[in-house]
């Protein structure tokens, strides 16, 4: 994989033998989302670890998922780390539940993933949108021509259990 | 939390942050990741502490007075480690795996703990520990802390030196040796006799923070959310 790619002025770098993300963004580059299931107990997991956390087995299948799923949790940085981040702060970090394993294995758990809230063209999504319970679908950011990030953006269906959002 | 270990710090002559705070002080200082404030997060600081640990035979015959270890637990985690927020509630941390390890051992329950040391990297990693080792029950932290119990003077000071907050950031160790000192009776505070164990009690800014008689003390270590340790100590 040509290496490294620039993003917001720093180098993304996926060494060469890290095989799950390698996979994990050839697949994204491809805009499908796709998670690690397990072949024995057929539960997905993220991130595409070599082991099933729910079973310890050692195998595993890419399964591409919808990429539609309900924010679980959020935060909002307002003071970036990273020189990059600094002219987009605030900006929201959203956990999602994914559609394909909510609440499952039991109901505190689910197959949950990372990312920043953004506008369909990619900029970052206002705080003032951002609330546990809205639905959210992923969105593929184009960084070079081998590596788009797995993004999420609000759509218009209505919210999914207990709505809240941190009080102004 | 920063409030009432604001207050301690300002008894602790070695610690950094001194001055007492309002919760208007915190909750007016800058966002840094919301629901974070600037001072919900602890100091980063280079010190140092020291822990010296012996059989209690070797220790009788030290200078300085022992203190035993009534139950302890290492490295406990929850499942999924790296990925907790995947794993059970989102609130839940190492505590609630390592508490029934570390009472157990102890034969003690939180009743019993006179003083305790929780690491406090954030104001809400002292919440939830307070939560998941049964000082209150989960989702009544706000409360447990604001009610004063916390505080010098109440019925279960947290952090007396100051803690991360405002003493200074040692990963947790820094509430190891103050809970040894307040057993010995030899906080380092204000007091005017304070080198001949001689204390005020009085809690007043620049005063006294030595608890009067503590029997037994408790960590609650944090390494992150999913993993932690937990120490009981006795005099």
């Amino acid at each position: 994989m040509p290496q490294p790619a620039q993003y917001r002025g720093m180098a993304l770098v996926i060494p060469d033998n890290d095989s799950e993300w390698i996979e994990y963004f050839q697949h994204a580059r491809q805009h499908r989302l796709v998670m690690r299931a397990c072949p024995a107990c057929g539960l997905m997991r993220y991130p595409p670890s070599p082991a099933c956390p729910w079973c310890m087995g050692l195998e595993w299948t890419w399964r591409e998922v919808s990429g539609r799923g309900t924010i679980h949790s959020y935060e909002v940085v307002a003071h970036a780390i990273q020189p990059g981040f600094k002219d987009a702060t605030p900006y929201v970090v959203v956990l999602v539940d994914l559609d394909e394993q909510r609440a499952v294995p039991t109901p505190d758990e689910s197959l949950r993933i990372i990312g920043n809230l953004v506008r369909p063209d990619g900029s970052m999504e206002s705080e003032r949108e951002v609330a546990i319970g809205r639905r959210v679908r992923v969105m593929f950011q184009d960084v070079v021509d081998h590596l788009a990030l797995p993004q999420f953006t609000l759509t218009d269906e209505p919210p999914v259990g207990r709505v809240w959002r941190l009080p102004e | 939390m920063k409030v009432a270990h604001s207050k301690h710090a300002s008894q602790n002559p070695k610690a950094l942050l001194k001055d007492r705070v309002t919760v208007q002080d915190v909750v007016s200082s800058r966002w840094i990741v919301k629901p974070l404030h600037l001072l919900d997060c602890c100091l980063e600081t280079d010190n140092a502490t020291c822990v010296i640990v012996t059989s209690a035979e070797r220790a009788r015959n030290l200078r300085q007075r022992p203190i035993y270890v009534m139950g302890v637990a290492g490295r406990v985690s929850k499942p999924r480690t790296d990925f907790h927020w995947a794993h059970g509630p989102i609130s839940r941390v190492a505590g609630y795996y390592a508490k029934d390890i570390v009472f157990g051992q102890a034969g003690i329950t939180p009743e019993d703990v006179d003083i305790t040391g929780s690491y406090d990297a954030f104001t809400f990693t002292t919440m939830l520990q307070l939560e998941e080792y049964g000082f209150c029950k989960k989702g009544e932290g706000g409360d447990y802390v604001s009610s004063g119990i916390i505080e010098l003077g109440g019925k279960r000071p947290n952090n007396t030196a100051g803690g991360h907050l405002c003493e200074g950031y040692t990963h947790g160790m820094n509430m190891v040796i103050e809970n040894v000192r307040q057993l010995r009776g030899t906080a380092d505070d204000y007091c005017p006799k304070a080198a001949d164990g001689v204390h005020t009690y009085d809690y007043g800014p620049r005063m006294c923070r030595q608890v009067r008689d503590p029997e037994i003390t408790m960590n609650l270590g944090w390494a992150m959310p999913p993993t932690g340790s937990a120490l009981i100590l006795r005099r």
